[in-house]
């Protein structure tokens, strides 16, 4: 049977009122660290009308870039859903492997499209500015939510003072000797410097984790349609979504993830969310997520040189580890 | 010997290219060929160079541990697991293999294993309690000084084409 065979059945199962159920368009996406991206179109009878419905596949793949718990991550948009924050609608999730062979979730498909690096040209100023006001808005949001309400316990609460950045750099270290081949004398230094400089978190919020250019939807009407990627959502400080925002890594043409100044990013970030920026605590931030990108791409060396991945794209993430060294030797003036 | 590494890569490149990119349909996987190609450009353009350039770190790795330890051993009051830590390297140096050509993964894990050596010595360049700061402050900057030149030579290494994330 063909995927879209056992797409079809798997939605058949799901859907006991949908009659003549057929899976057309099937086609993989590129990007996607973790998962498999596929996008798909489902139609089917249903009460006497006519249903066509666009929907979006993400499957555990052999192996991932990033080992993350896709339950936790469909609970959490599931959680998010008509909370003001952008997200997909979450249809099912299944953790077994039989009917696509490995564990995935179906979620809704939603306009739009995600810029990588710089914000795309042709685009008129004032929308690109439109795009930032939202990105920065829905980051206040996100922190300002009330995890509690939303039952979010789940994800480990840390406590306050240093603790979530004792545990953020205890699990990336882990993982770096866990999935380097070799020992890298700056991710050394960086580790140091990191356990040496923890800074104490005054509040605890949910943190996105990957809240970068690359993980939004937007329409052309300059209007962001959903943020995605939740794969490392948690609870920590929110000092910890603006230090990987502001990261050079993810910079375009010295902005923001490539759309608005920094200074315009961190104060009207204040404006709408009312949590006061501290600067010590996102270049702390900034240091971590860039040596978590580089550790993210050690795996994916790791990964590709241990025969784990049929992805073609794995080796060339190590390309991007001298960047990201360089980043931290000029981050910690090494 | 011909076809040599570069021959035959550029041979694939050139099937990959003529042949198979032509007969795919599917974007995904017209994207995975375009990442091979990528990789077969990069291994293409570096192939005859890999021992030349693992030669290198290993040259600078022997050097910087060696004056490293040099630095260390002017330490008027080493700590315990300074000296052991001092000793160990000595050691590593003098029986790890220098002479005659090696197969180039046999020079990469013994790169491994200074670069190891090197790690250890850093940390122990974080004892706030010795009273020889001025020695471990050299001592850093000398291991530091690898650290600079290997990651312009990685630098180099990956340049045959930008890339960035998704």
């Amino acid at each position: 049977m063909d995927m879209t065979e056992q797409l079809a059945s798997y939605l058949r199962a799901q859907m006991p009122a949908a009659r003549d159920v057929v899976v057309t368009e099937l086609e993989r996406k590129s990007g996607g660290a973790s998962r498999e991206t596929w996008a798909f179109t489902a139609r089917w009878a249903e009460n006497g009308h006519a249903v066509s419905r666009e929907f979006i596949l993400r499957r555990d793949p052999t192996r991932s870039l990033l080992e993350s718990d896709r339950a936790r991550e469909f609970r959490v948009l599931q959680a998010l859903y008509d909370s003001g924050i952008p997200v997909p609608r979450m249809y099912w999730l299944e953790l077994e492997g039989k009917w696509l062979e490995r564990p995935f979730f179906i979620m809704e498909k939603l306009p739009g499209q995600a810029p990588v690096g710089t914000f795309p040209a042709g685009y008129p100023p004032a929308m690109q500015a439109r795009v930032a006001e939202q990105f920065v808005d829905i980051l206040a949001r996100i922190h300002s939510l009330d995890w509690r309400a939303h039952a979010f316990e789940f994800l480990g609460v840390p406590a306050l003072g240093t603790d979530t950045a004792r545990n953020q750099v205890g699990h990336w270290r882990r993982i770096y000797l866990q999935e380097c081949i070799e020992p890298h004398p700056i991710l050394e230094e960086a580790f140091i410097w990191l356990s040496a400089h923890l800074p104490v978190a005054d509040r605890i919020t949910l943190v996105h984790g990957d809240y970068r250019s690359g993980n939004y939807l937007f329409t052309d009407d300059g209007t962001i349609t959903a943020m995605l990627d939740w794969e490392m959502v948690h609870l920590g400080d929110p000092m910890e979504d603006l230090g990987w925002a502001c990261m050079k890594f993810w910079s375009g043409r010295g902005l923001v993830v490539g759309l608005t100044t920094r200074a315009d990013f961190l104060t009207r970030y204040t404006r709408a969310g009312g949590i006061p920026v501290d600067a010590a605590r996102v270049f702390f931030y900034e240091v971590l997520g860039t040596v978590k990108m580089a550790v993210i791409a050690l795996t994916g060396v790791r990964t590709f040189c241990d025969g784990k991945t049929h992805e073609a794209s794995m080796p060339l993430v190590g390309f991007l580890v001298p960047r990201l060294l360089r980043d931290l030797m000029e981050q910690l003036e090494l | 010997m011909h076809p040599d590494i570069g021959d035959l890569i550029h041979g694939i490149k050139r099937t990959l290219t003529e042949e198979i990119l032509p007969a795919l349909n599917s974007g995904f996987a017209r994207e995975q060929l375009g990442y091979t190609l990528f990789l077969c450009e990069h291994m293409a353009a570096r192939w005859d160079h890999a021992h030349i350039y693992m030669a290198q770190e290993h040259g600078d790795l022997r050097a910087t541990l060696a004056a490293a330890l040099d630095v260390g051993r002017r330490c008027r009051a080493p700590s315990a697991s300074l000296s052991a830590l001092l000793d160990t390297t000595a050691v590593t140096l003098a029986t790890e293999e220098t002479g005659g050509p090696r197969p180039l993964r046999a020079l990469s894990a013994a790169n491994a294993e200074l670069k190891a050596a090197l790690v250890r010595l850093l940390g122990a360049c974080e004892d706030t309690a010795s009273v020889d700061q001025d020695v471990l402050t050299e001592m850093r900057r000398t291991l530091r000084g690898f650290m600079t030149r290997q990651l312009s030579r990685d630098e180099e290494w990956v340049s045959t084409a930008q890339i960035g994330w998704w």
